[in-house]
């Protein structure tokens, strides 16, 4: 695995002369990427998250989960399943991931300090590919994005099956506060789930909406953020539903990021598989587009860094490392 | 009588009820709202204002919406080619029109208009012409605080069909999610017009009002269809506040989130069908006295007066009552509250004072007309504040003069009479006639001349919220009539009593 800077610092600091050169004309706001990180596997990255604890990023590529560190892409670790990973989420507090193995149905609970697998159950619903920790339940809650049904695990591998989702799902998000969101695959609708019974508290449409392809959540100002695959960005209310802002971004299956910023500014990072990243940003909810970037395309996951702002986003077997200038 | 001939003749008589019931249907489902599957294919003229990419506007998201129910919209700009075909159900003027360049070619139209454009109401008519006094746009105030306030709305009147749609209680509600600055508007219409909300609990801030047709607005001017204002700003209309998921299976929370339902409630409204007149003002007596039938009145007075003028009135309304067919059981305002389980209606003569009649039967589910206007606070039908919720016209205490006249503001309304909009001469001489400003969810008949504001004959509908926090048990309605001037009312005057009597008694 290797690091590379493409831009120089000298490129920010150009940035910067306009800045002070100009100060009554604001700069466009632009991402550029300061860096790319290789994984030495050449398959496409299926799934990455970021532990915004220890700032180190996790890969999920074909069999293999690979960690390493978020700031210059050094690698730390790298666990080989027996089958394909189809999904990943990450506890931060208790300091562990968890890894989905569709083909096995299987749930592996990995122990992030020592990159070890510490226990493996039989996930109960079908073809497990999503996941999320819900501090709540102390739980994480596994579906699928071809099966219905809904599932805990808790960090020490004890799996349990409740009704759950009526159908299959894209994504998962956890309030922390006893809820989950999932938007349905192929269904213009976000259900919402209690994370402690597993059983569907109602469902929210989200009209225009053909179909949702990842969810954000910035439960702080309660706010759902819904990329679609039609290009059709929302900006939810969790707490009621109520759209408060669309926007037509670029078409095709999205990845969302959220970040918080000061003064309850909000950012919402956005990856079209086209490759076009938007940046939306606003106070309490990010409803205006700072900066796009064009990309070259096959966009996966994206991550970014509460503290730096740094972006991180997949594209093949690729992580590049952005920044807003 | 054969088995057959017995079939026929009850088979008329269903016939006979079916139509009459049909009639019937036919005229009470006017007062509701067209359901969102009726307004399929009806044409909107959207006016919009002719603003640049910069701006933020939600007319293009409102358009959608409409035509998500099936409306069929045609927007036009402000300055451009405003009028409205003949074709049009529903003008909208949308706040980002400029009111300056729309002229006043819909003031007189006969086409029904919705409009959250500030500017707009004085020109409709539907208030007066003062910024900040009969019409204003809420700014971004210095006081963050202050804007939050701005979110919040209270339903006044929870039986209104309006109200009613919506889902909303009297009381508080929210009207916009908080996002961020807004610039809701307000405005204070006139007595002839239906309040369904106030702004910030001010009520004279009407947040969501409308006008029946025929109802006068501003400078006495009849709305020649039904006109409605709601609150929303340029920006505001994604704001609305509505509740989906595990909140809108709670109906405390759905009747809160209610911005949403409450604009698309205003807006059935204004496409439904005008209310008319039911009852000619001589067909009133006729009708009372079919009412009358069987009723029985439980009247409160003051007995053995001091004042032969007052014993003379309170006869000749209980001969009024009598020679409808009313039974009539007279009670001194000191006796002990009576059960009212064999009544249909109080009424409580001006000869009484609050002094000795208390607040007995304020809390009574039964139809109450109070003729004694100086009881409208304990009645909780105004507020407490003499001169200021309430007071008199006569030639002792007051600023107002004594009068004879009073100003039917609702020709269409039951509480009217029958009567065209305007003056009606309701007693021989100028005297004392007292006045209230009832809470906003009040319908007002009929106001004093002169005194835009000072209600003389209105009613309550049972569930509207009333003054002092209270909430109609029953309806209520004021009829202003003094201790010693009930003989002196005219023909005209006894016509708008029977009007009175019969909407009270209505089921």
């Amino acid at each position: 695995m290797s690091s590379k800077d493409i831009r120089s610092a000298g490129t920010a600091a150009a940035g910067l002369v306009v800045l002070v050169l100009a100060p009554s004309v604001p700069a466009e706001p632009a991402l550029s990427v300061v860096a790319e990180f290789s994984t030495e596997s050449p398959e496409r990255i299926a799934a990455m998250r970021l532990d915004p604890v220890s700032g180190r990023l996790l890969l999920v590529q074909g069999k293999v989960l690979t960690i390493l560190a978020g700031a210059d892409g050094q690698a730390q670790a790298s666990l080989r399943f027996p089958s394909r990973l189809t999904g990943l989420a990450i506890a931060s507090g208790p300091g562990k991931a968890l890894v989905a193995l569709g083909h096995d149905n299987t749930l592996s609970i990995i122990d992030l300090e020592s990159a070890v697998v510490e226990a493996s159950t039989e996930s109960p619903v079908d073809f497990p590919s999503i996941a999320a920790f819900d501090s709540a339940s102390v739980t994480f809650a596994v579906a699928s994005h071809r099966n219905p049904g809904l599932a805990s695990v808790d960090p020490g591998g004890n799996a349990r099956q409740t009704g759950g989702a009526p159908g299959p799902m894209v994504s998962l998000q956890a309030t922390g506060r006893g809820w989950l969101f999932a938007p349905a695959a192929g269904e213009a609708s976000i259900h919402v789930f209690d994370s402690l019974s597993m059983s569907e508290l109602g469902k929210i449409p989200a009209p225009g909406c053909s179909y949702p392809s990842d969810l954000a959540l910035d439960d702080a100002e309660r706010r759902l953020y819904l990329g679609c695959t039609n290009g059709t960005f929302l900006v939810l209310d969790s707490d009621t539903g109520v759209i408060l802002n669309r926007r037509e971004l670029a078409a095709g299956r999205s990845r969302l990021a959220l970040r918080v910023l000061e003064d309850r500014i909000i950012q919402a990072i956005v990856a079209a598989e086209g490759g076009k990243l938007s940046i939306l940003e606003g106070r309490i909810t990010a409803n205006r587009v700072q900066a796009v970037h064009d990309g070259p395309g096959n966009a996966g996951p994206v991550e970014v860094e509460p503290e730096t702002g740094r972006i991180f986003l997949a594209t093949g077997s690729t992580v590049s490392q952005l920044t807003i200038q | 009588m054969t088995r057959t001939q017995i079939q026929g003749r009850l088979g008329i008589l269903l016939l006979l009820f079916g139509t009459v019931a049909g009639l019937f249907w036919a005229r009470a489902s006017s007062a509701e709202l067209p359901e969102v599957a009726n307004l399929a294919g009806k044409q909107v003229l959207f006016v919009i204002g002719n603003r640049d990419a910069s701006e933020e506007s939600d007319d293009p998201a409102i358009g959608e919406y409409f035509e998500s129910l099936g409306l069929e919209v045609r927007s036009v700009t402000d300055s451009g080619d405003s009028a409205a075909p003949a074709e049009t159900d529903l003008v909208v003027i949308s706040s980002t029109a400029n009111a300056r360049e729309l002229g006043d070619w819909l003031r007189q139209s006969p086409i029904p208009v919705l409009t959250w454009n500030a500017y707009v109401y004085p020109q409709l008519a539907m208030t007066g012409d003062v910024l900040h006094e009969d019409f204003s746009v809420v700014r971004e105030s210095v006081t963050h605080n202050l804007n939050h306030a701005s979110f919040y709305s209270w339903c006044t009147n929870r039986v209104h069909p309006i109200a009613k749609a919506a889902g909303l209680p009297n009381g508080m509600f929210l009207t916009l999610m908080f996002a961020g600055e807004t610039d809701m508007n307000w405005g204070s219409p006139t007595a002839g017009a239906d309040v369904i909300a106030i702004s910030v609990g001010n009520p004279d801030h009407a947040a969501a009002f409308v006008y029946e047709k025929g109802a006068l607005m501003h400078g006495d001017f009849a709305a020649p269809a039904r006109r409605a204002g709601i609150f929303l700003g340029d920006d505001s209309f994604r704001l609305l506040s509505y509740a989906e998921g595990p909140a809108g299976a709670d109906p405390k929370q759905k009747a809160w989130f209610a911005g949403r339902p409450l604009f698309e409630a205003t807006l059935r409204w204004t496409l439904g069908r005008p209310a008319e007149r039911s009852l000619e003002t001589p067909q009133f007596q006729q009708a009372l006295t079919e009412q009358a039938r069987g009723r029985r009145v439980l009247f409160l007075r003051r007995e053995n007066l001091p004042w032969p003028a007052g014993e003379a009135s309170d006869a000749a309304h209980l001969a009024f009552l009598r020679s409808h067919g009313f039974t009539v059981d007279v009670v001194d305002q000191t006796s002990p509250e009576k059960k009212l389980d064999d009544y249909d209606l109080v009424i409580i003569s001006a000869t009484t004072n609050k002094y000795k009649f208390g607040t007995k039967y304020a809390g009574a589910e039964l139809p109450i007309v109070l003729l004694e206007g100086k009881s409208v606070d304990i009645m909780n039908m105004a507020g407490p504040r003499r001169w200021t919720d309430y007071g008199t016209n006569d030639d002792k205490h007051s600023l107002y003069p004594p009068e004879a006249y009073v100003k039917v503001m609702r020709p269409f309304h039951g509480l009217a009479g029958g009567f065209d909009a305007g003056l009606v001469r309701m007693y021989e001489q100028p005297g004392l006639i007292t006045w209230s400003i009832p809470a906003p969810g009040a319908t007002i008949a009929a106001t004093i001349p002169n005194q835009p504001r000072s209600a003389a004959i209105y009613g309550y509908e049972k569930g509207v919220a009333l003054a002092n926090g209270a909430v109609a048990p029953a309806r209520r309605a004021l009829f202003p009539v003094d201790y010693d001037r009930f003989h002196h009312l005219t023909a005209d005057g006894l016509a708008l009593y029977r009007g009175v009597l019969l909407w009270s008694l209505a089921k």
